[in-house]
């Protein structure tokens, strides 16, 4: 079959998307601007940065429930340190260990002990947030102004795009190029796609799967550092039910959920479709009250189309 | 005694993309009598028993069950007209009791509500006829051993009233105790008037337990004998039942030149979860051939060689110093590369497409510290495409799209373009047709002559005999005997895998 024919059978879902999304922006007075577009791109950003490392956990095979609650975390631990009056790179470095840790942690149960990533992260979800209570002692840390910077609105040729959209698109550049160009991620996607084989082909699938947490923890801990440059606060439920919408993304983006295909790029471009979407149902004064709902039914209808036209595809 | 047949194959064609797994296969099944089904593998026996149950769906050509024309599109209505298939991994659901396993599929219920006594009571009566009242009804499946777990199959495949049951090689997981209780259950199924039909490796036991004997070798019917036109010999000669074609035959016939090859690896008396001291050497420029029945242990020494697999005792040396790979990819730094006999799940990794699956094990030399130069990579995959012949459509396509031979020529490319001092192949040409197997095979022999150790373990004694220079014959976890030169022969290697001596 024609090869044009066959990328636009398999995109068929992405494409359904693309085309509610072009439909309702249409049907919304004043969606195309350049500040409406650069505001969505930095309500997307920080799930979206959640999204790249889900992508990574998901191509490797795995699957990464503790994403919010880590980034949660990193926000106690580098708030901590930020009213205790300590340089903001040395709170960023702080975010960055903790999400380092607690990614390393999850992909060490899965890999070494054998345990299965939904359990494991849903386990270390609990154990993190915990954690998190404990380094707040119960309350919560405000005015943490250490990173105002990347709030700053930079202009981009004529349009002015936050810092915290750029970090997002810089992030997600980045690892598209990881996972495509380098041999950590050809492994990666390996060890996703067929363990046993790529074992017996010389990847050493243990240290790929680690890798792949510790990458999902890395993006949580950037997410942490824009959270508290976007609300300056931190609660012991900061980024909760995050993880649940950097699964969507990558699932509107057409990662799957079995391991080793997708992109970093789709998942990146679906969370921003996700975020669009919810936009549009703000902008168009749709009671707030449908918007869970009308998001839930979108991903499902996504899902659906995805199941269709997979039908038949093996074999 | 029935004069028609209860099961009647008339005349059935079988291909696969292309190539010829039955042709024009007849066979006939009667009530009360056991029936062996004999051939070396890839004959077509397992084809025709897919056939039979509905699994897969015949090309051409007729099955007559009780003199009606019948096509079961799946082993469900297979069943549910009378003929039970017992495969050799058994279809119990693991984790339920014997007495659901039974009645599964076919529970007492009223409107949905199990009625539970009556499971009990009919699961009872099943066992009871099968004078198996020893196995707990409530015992869960998975805890029972495997000759128990194969009566409760037969007992389901009977309270479905099944009138012809096929066994595929019932007595290969069974110990010799077993076995002997098998064969008297058979006997006495068979004197109620079942129609029994079973694929069987064991000659001995087939000799000894069948009433007629049917042969197929290479997909075609060779011949049906009643048991006492039948004997040891005849019966091997059947199933070969060839001279090797001209030309194909063996590069040299005399004893491999010692003097020529140098060994690289020697195992040292090994023992692992199969197999006990074994020793013996891998030499360079020669073919080494590894074979006996299924978990014999040749299969886990090829694992341990490749370091798919850790042996608990004894000593493996390479050049001379240890050698104890505890990774894959630690034999593949020292040269020795693995190609796994199960290329769908061991062996293509579907999600990377099949440029990127042949190029797999290139990533650790084609890259610029750690990142990939993907334009030398693309080439490489398009020249080694075409070194090994292998017909595609485009680089990224799904590789297991393709069939079986060019999965199995693109995963010799992807090992061999490591250029290993050893390669481990498990079953080279296994569902492979017979052009790309001609080509295997020259190919294998050429790599010997370049110097390579090539070491090909193969359950085909007619590969083994053509590409090997030696062959070690494994049986029941210990060396059998080791073969070199003129004494490789089909005969021979069947006899020591089964332990006749003659």
């Amino acid at each position: 079959m024609n090869s044009g024919i066959l990328f636009l059978r398999r995109r068929w879902p992405q494409i359904l998307m693309v085309g509610i999304a072009f439909w309702l922006t249409s049907t919304t007075q004043n969606f195309y601007s350049a500040s409406n577009l650069s505001a969505i791109l930095t309500r997307t950003s920080i799930v979206g940065v959640l999204a790249v490392g889900q992508c990574c956990v998901l191509l490797a095979g795995g699957f990464d429930l503790s994403q919010g609650a880590t980034l949660g975390l990193a926000c106690a631990v580098s708030g901590t340190a930020m009213t205790r009056g300590y340089h903001p790179a040395v709170c960023a470095l702080m975010a960055i260990l903790t999400g380092v840790a607690a990614g390393w942690a999850n992909g060490f149960f899965v890999s070494k002990i054998g345990t299965n990533p939904f359990v494991t992260t849903l386990s270390s979800q609990m154990i993190i947030r915990g954690l998190t209570f404990w380094v707040l002692g119960g309350g919560l840390l405000n005015r943490l102004t250490g990173f105002q910077v990347i709030e700053k609105q930079i202009p981009v040729g004529q349009f002015p795009v936050s810092g915290r959209a750029l970090m997002f698109m810089l992030t997600a550049v980045f690892a598209w190029v990881f996972i495509r160009q380098t041999i950590w991620g050809q492994h990666l996607r390996a060890t996703g796609g067929n363990s046993e084989a790529a074992r017996l082909a010389g990847v050493r699938t243990d240290r790929m799967k680690i890798l792949s947490f510790v990458l999902s923890g890395l993006c949580a801990s950037l997410g942490a550092i824009m959270q508290l440059a976007f609300v300056r606060v931190c609660k012991a439920d900061t980024g909760s039910n995050m993880e649940l919408e950097s699964i969507a993304s990558c699932v509107i983006g057409g990662v799957s959920l079995s391991g080793g295909e997708g992109s970093i790029a789709g998942a990146a471009w679906g969370c921003f479709l996700l975020k669009t979407i919810e936009t549009i149902i703000t902008i168009r004064g749709t009671n707030d009250n449908y918007r869970l709902l009308i998001t839930g039914a979108l991903i499902l209808t996504f899902a659906a189309t995805d199941a269709w036209s997979r039908r038949g595809r093996r074999n | 005694m029935n004069i028609e047949p209860v099961l009647a194959i008339r005349d059935v064609h079988k291909a696969f993309f292309g190539a010829p797994a039955l042709q024009a296969v007849q066979w006939e099944i009667n009530a009360g009598e056991i029936h062996a089904l004999c051939g070396e593998n890839g004959a077509g026996k397992s084809t025709l028993v897919e056939i039979i149950a509905g699994t897969i769906q015949p090309d051409r050509g007729e099955i007559v069950f009780e003199n009606k024309l019948v096509s079961f599109s799946s082993p469900i209505q297979a069943l549910a007209s009378g003929i039970a298939v017992i495969h050799q991994e058994l279809q119990l659901v693991g984790c339920l009791t014997v007495a659901e396993n039974i009645v599964l599929g076919a529970e007492p219920q009223n409107r949905g509500w199990l009625k539970w006594k009556q499971v009990q009571n009919e699961a009872a009566r099943s066992l009871n006829q099968l004078q198996a009242n020893h196995i707990p009804l409530n015992a869960i499946a998975d805890s029972l051993p495997t000759g128990q777990r194969q009566i409760v199959e037969i007992a389901r495949a009977l309270r479905r009233n099944a009138r012809v049951l096929i066994l595929d090689e019932p007595t290969a997981a069974l110990t010799r105790l077993e076995a002997q209780h098998l064969a008297l259950l058979l006997n006495r199924l068979k004197r109620q008037g079942l129609a029994i039909a079973m694929v069987s490796h064991h000659l001995d036991e087939v000799l000894h337990l069948s009433d007629k004997i049917t042969v197929l070798r290479d997909g075609r019917h060779v011949g049906t004998w009643p048991i006492n036109e039948m004997n040891h010999e005849k019966l091997v000669q059947a199933m070969i039942g060839r001279e090797l074609p001209a030309g194909l035959t063996r590069k040299s016939d005399n004893l491999p030149n010692l003097s020529k090859t140098q060994p690289i690896i020697t195992v040292k008396q090994i023992s692992g979860a199969a197999i006990h001291n074994a020793s013996f050497e891998i030499r360079s420029g020669e073919v080494l051939g590894l074979t006996g029945l299924s978990g014999a242990g040749h299969e886990e020494c090829a694992e341990i060689i490749a370091g798919e697999a850790h042996f608990a005792k004894g000593s493996m040396t390479l050049d001379g110093s240890a050698y104890q790979p505890r990774h894959p990819a630690e034999a593949q730094k020292v040269g020795v590369v693995a190609v796994p006999a199960d290329r769908r799940r061991r062996g293509l990794i579907a999600a990377l497409g099949l440029g990127r699956n042949m190029v797999f094990q290139q990533l650790k030399c084609q890259n610029k510290r750690g990142w990939l130069l993907w334009k030398p990579l693309w080439q490489q995959a398009k020249a080694l495409g075409a070194e090994h012949e292998v017909k595609y459509e485009r680089l990224n396509q799904n590789p297991l799209t393709l069939s079986g031979g060019n999965q199995q020529k693109s995963l010799l490319a992807r090992a061999l373009a490591t250029r290993p001092r050893v390669a481990v192949l498990n079953e080279p040409t296994r569902g492979v047709d017979i052009g790309t197997r001609e080509k295997i095979h020259e190919r294998i022999s050429h790599l010997a002559e370049e110097g390579m150790a090539v070491v090909v373990i193969s359950p085909d004694t007619q590969e083994l005999q053509r590409v090997s220079d030696r062959v070690i014959v494994f049986r029941q976890g210990v060396i059998q005997v080791e073969l070199a030169g003129n004494a490789i022969t089909e005969n021979r290697i069947i006899a020591e895998t089964m332990g006749a001596t003659s």
